[in-house]
């Protein structure tokens, strides 16, 4: 007996169970949760308790990551500006959700003229990038947490909803809702039975992903003022405040950073997974 | 003189604990056709890829002896087979829309061959042009600068084959190369691969196809579940076969001139009344006409088989008969009320009366959806499992798949309950369309008897919609014959079958495989 073609290589795997990155990842976001829930019970000190003998500490063992100029611990107000900034990405995406399901089934479903006009919005409001949306808002409203949240969500809207629109178009062509029409359902049933639950599911996916990039705006927004305003520990804000001491004290602009950074990345790498499931379980 | 271009013995092939292949023995020689026929999953396509040491990376192959060209190929590494590829043989796929490249005209997917095979750049334009011209490719010095998508079937697989025979290679390895395609043109490639062969090819071909196989092929290996169930000259499998599953599937087979004892026909009632009536129907396409004064005439418990090649309006009609598509002018009647004419609205509570049973019937289960979802679904009002139970057992299918997805299931078990769903909301007419074209010849002998059962049952009238003239033949009652949207020919099948008049028929009729007209 001779061996022919050896195997170079095992079969490659599933990725049905998640990787170490994908755990210590979610784990993250559990503490992340944790302190979005309850600040308290991560954070020791309040985040505006301030304490001018002890202002701009190094990191320490009282202060992990030092303390700003005005004496405030920079970690307590990192955990609390969670309650910010991922609340606002948060909400910004769940906003963009809602808007983009409503007007994009709306535009698949329902006559040419309607979805060529919500096309052409979709067209006009993606032609507005989130910080002129942030602008106008905050011109027409005044800045702050509210405006903010509608502007990114608003800015979210337009490639939502043309992605489920897309997969409304396709799945109303499907043979699937073909058979439940010969079988004699009315339209809104199979809108709510098949093409809902079939165009809506993988956006959500996306939407996890989108949350991530979110942080970003609302930081960004925040960092050059049109975030929820002072002193709210937005992490957006916290840079911009430690701005003022880099040239001799690094930790209030760096930690802020990082907890922008790590956050996004982790909201990324379990998003992915989650869709590489997803999509393993239905090819 | 005429030493074999491959000779294999004892070859197995293992993915891990599954064997896939286990001691196939095989030799090709120089101006014959060996041909491998089996269902999915028999192994027949693995073996053909180690012939030419293509291979899954998990797969591990052994044999005792592996002579490619007299020369002992086993220890090969990737670059002696590279060599042998293409020059010494070729391979030809079965979907030659995926195996041409989309970006690329046929006449450079053939130019790439023949340099490879070591024509020089001067020499291989000429080269190309006479390949293509010997593979029956019309026009070639024009149409060679089209892409895969703008040729037809025919066409794509005679450019695959010219682009397989590129490197002048003395074997070609045939896998499926024409189940994708109508029967005429089948044909007209077959033919092609047994000119090739008595101009001295040696041809591998793999196939389910027992009966398109038995025309060309000198010699016949059935497989089944990767090992040689059978094997011998093709005359002596189809008419004494020797082992019980070589006989099964002579048996499946649809045959041309015999037809199944059929259950007695609803003899009680002399004249039985007719369920639905499309007349003088007519579909347009801006410039195109898919369907001109076509009408058709479906009687209680009866079947009326549409036959046509792809492109003849065969879908077209059962989308108007289903009334998602209105006709241009005509109407529809179902049981003597308007059913075409109808507002949707008025149409919605009678839709049940008219279900499909697709090709594709995974498609045409919500990816989410369990069985038993699917199945609760179509019957009526609130339906329990028990129901559900009850409906799959009509069918055959056990009853645990109902927590099933339809992607855990096989082929043969997934068309079985989009019959179930169809059976499910109590029809009076099941419209099947290309029913069992995707199916292995035994399981879709199964289906075939299936849906004859539930005609004689239930009474349940059908029309069922195939470009394969066998499998109409052996369920029809009456058939209709459809070429660009008219109808050629209609009238009883044995009508049409025996005494065809029209010579668009005949011309169907006679490129079939004699394997089909043979009576058994």
């Amino acid at each position: 007996m001779s061996e022919i073609a050896p195997a170079r290589q095992a079969p490659r795997t599933r990725p049905s169970r998640p990787t170490a990155g994908v755990l210590v990842a979610g784990l993250y976001l559990l503490i992340v949760l944790a302190a979005l829930i309850h600040p308290g019970l991560v954070a020791a000190s309040g985040p505006n308790d301030t304490d001018p003998i002890s202002n701009l500490l190094a990191p320490g063992a009282d202060h992990w990551f030092g303390t700003d100029e005005l004496g405030r611990d920079v970690y307590a107000r990192v955990i609390y500006g969670a309650r910010y900034s991922v609340v606002i990405a948060f909400l910004a995406v769940a906003l963009g959700l809602f808007g983009g399901v409503v007007l994009g089934l709306t535009a698949a479903l329902s006559g040419r003229v309607v979805d060529e006009g919500l096309s052409r919005v979709f067209d006009l409001l993606s032609a507005f990038p989130s910080v002129l949306m942030a602008l106008l808002f905050s011109a027409f409203f005044g800045p702050g947490t509210v405006s903010l949240t509608t502007a990114i969500g608003l800015a979210l809207i337009p490639s939502l909803a043309r992605i489920i629109r897309r997969q409304a178009i396709a799945i109303r062509g499907s043979d699937y809702v073909l058979a439940s029409r010969t079988l004699g359902h009315r339209p809104w049933t199979i809108v709510v039975r098949h093409i809902f639950p079939n165009a809506v599911s993988p956006v959500l996916l996306l939407a996890t992903i989108e949350v991530g990039t979110s942080i970003l705006t609302v930081s960004g927004l925040s960092f050059v003022g049109l975030g929820p305003g002072k002193p709210a520990p937005e992490w957006g804000s916290l840079l911009a405040d430690g701005q003022a001491v880099i040239s001799y004290a690094w930790w209030p602009t760096v930690f802020p950073g990082l907890a922008i950074v790590v956050t996004i990345f982790a909201i990324t790498t379990v998003g992915r997974y989650l869709q590489r499931r997803v999509q393993g379980r239905h090819s | 003189m005429n030493a074999p271009l491959v000779e294999i013995h004892d070859l197995s092939i293992r993915f891990g604990e599954h064997t896939a292949v286990s001691n196939v023995s095989l030799s090709v020689r120089a101006g014959t056709c060996v041909a491998l026929v089996g269902e999915s999953g028999s192994g027949k396509s693995t073996i053909a890829r180690a012939v030419l040491g293509l291979g899954d990376q998990a797969a591990r192959t052994s044999s005792t002896t592996m002579l490619i060209d007299g020369v002992d190929a086993s220890g090969w590494t990737e670059r002696d087979w590279r060599r042998v590829r293409g020059r010494f043989a070729g391979l030809v796929l079965q979907d030659a829309l995926v195996s041409l490249d989309p970006l690329r005209s046929v006449r450079r997917e053939v130019t790439e061959a023949v340099r490879a095979g070591g024509a020089s750049r001067k020499e291989a334009p000429e080269k190309v042009l006479g390949l293509l011209r010997d593979v029956g490719f019309p026009d070639p010095e024009k149409r060679s600068g089209q892409f895969a998508h703008q040729l037809s079937g025919g066409l794509r697989q005679r450019a695959l084959i010219a682009s397989a025979l590129g490197g002048s290679p003395r074997l070609l390895i045939a896998d499926e190369p024409t189940t994708a395609l109508d029967v005429s043109v089948q044909r007209q490639v077959l033919d092609l691969l047994a000119r090739k062969r008595d101009e001295g090819l040696g041809i591998l071909l793999v196939s389910h196809d027992l009966a398109a196989v038995a025309d060309i092929a000198d010699h016949v290996i059935v497989l089944r579940g990767g090992k040689v169930i059978e094997q011998g000259p093709p005359s002596a499998l189809l008419h004494s076969p020797g082992h019980p599953y070589t006989r099964e599937l002579v048996q499946a087979i649809p045959r041309l001139h015999h037809r199944p004892d059929r259950t007695e026909r609803t003899a009680e009632s002399p004249a039985p009344e007719v369920v639905l009536h499309a007349e003088s129907i007519r579909v347009q396409y801006r410039t195109l006409t898919a369907l001109d004064d076509v009408s058709l005439t479906l009687k209680r418990g009866q079947t009326v088989g549409v036959v046509g090649q792809s492109g003849s309006g065969k879908s077209t009609l059962l989308r108007v008969l289903l009334a998602t598509q209105q006709p241009q002018s005509g109407q529809v009647l179902l049981d003597g009320q308007p059913w075409s004419d109808l507002p949707e609205k008025a149409r919605r509570q009678r839709r049940r009366r008219i279900q499909v049973v697709p090709q594709d019937p995974l498609s045409s289960f919500d990816p989410r959806w369990t069985v038993r979802q699917i199945l609760t679904e179509a019957l009526p009002g609130k339906a329990g499992r028990a129901e559900c139970a009850q409906a799959l057992e009509a069918v055959a299918v056990p009853v645990d798949v109902l927590q099933r997805r339809p992607l855990e299931l096989s082929g043969g078990q997934r068309q079985r309950v989009a019959i179930a769903r169809a059976l499910a909301a109590e029809p009076e007419v099941l419209l099947c369309d290309e029913a069992v074209s995707a199916l292995d010849v035994l399981v879709q002998a199964q289906i075939l008897a299936l849906l004859e059962r539930i005609r004689a049952e239930r009474g349940i009238s059908m029309v069922f919609v195939s470009h394969d003239l066998a499998v109409v033949r052996q369920v029809s009652d009456e058939v209709i014959v459809l070429k660009d949207g008219h109808v050629v020919e209609s009238g009883t099948a044995d009508d049409v079958y025996e005494r065809p008049q029209h010579a668009y028929t005949k011309s169907l009729l006679a490129s079939l495989p004699p394997a089909l007209s043979e009576g058994a």
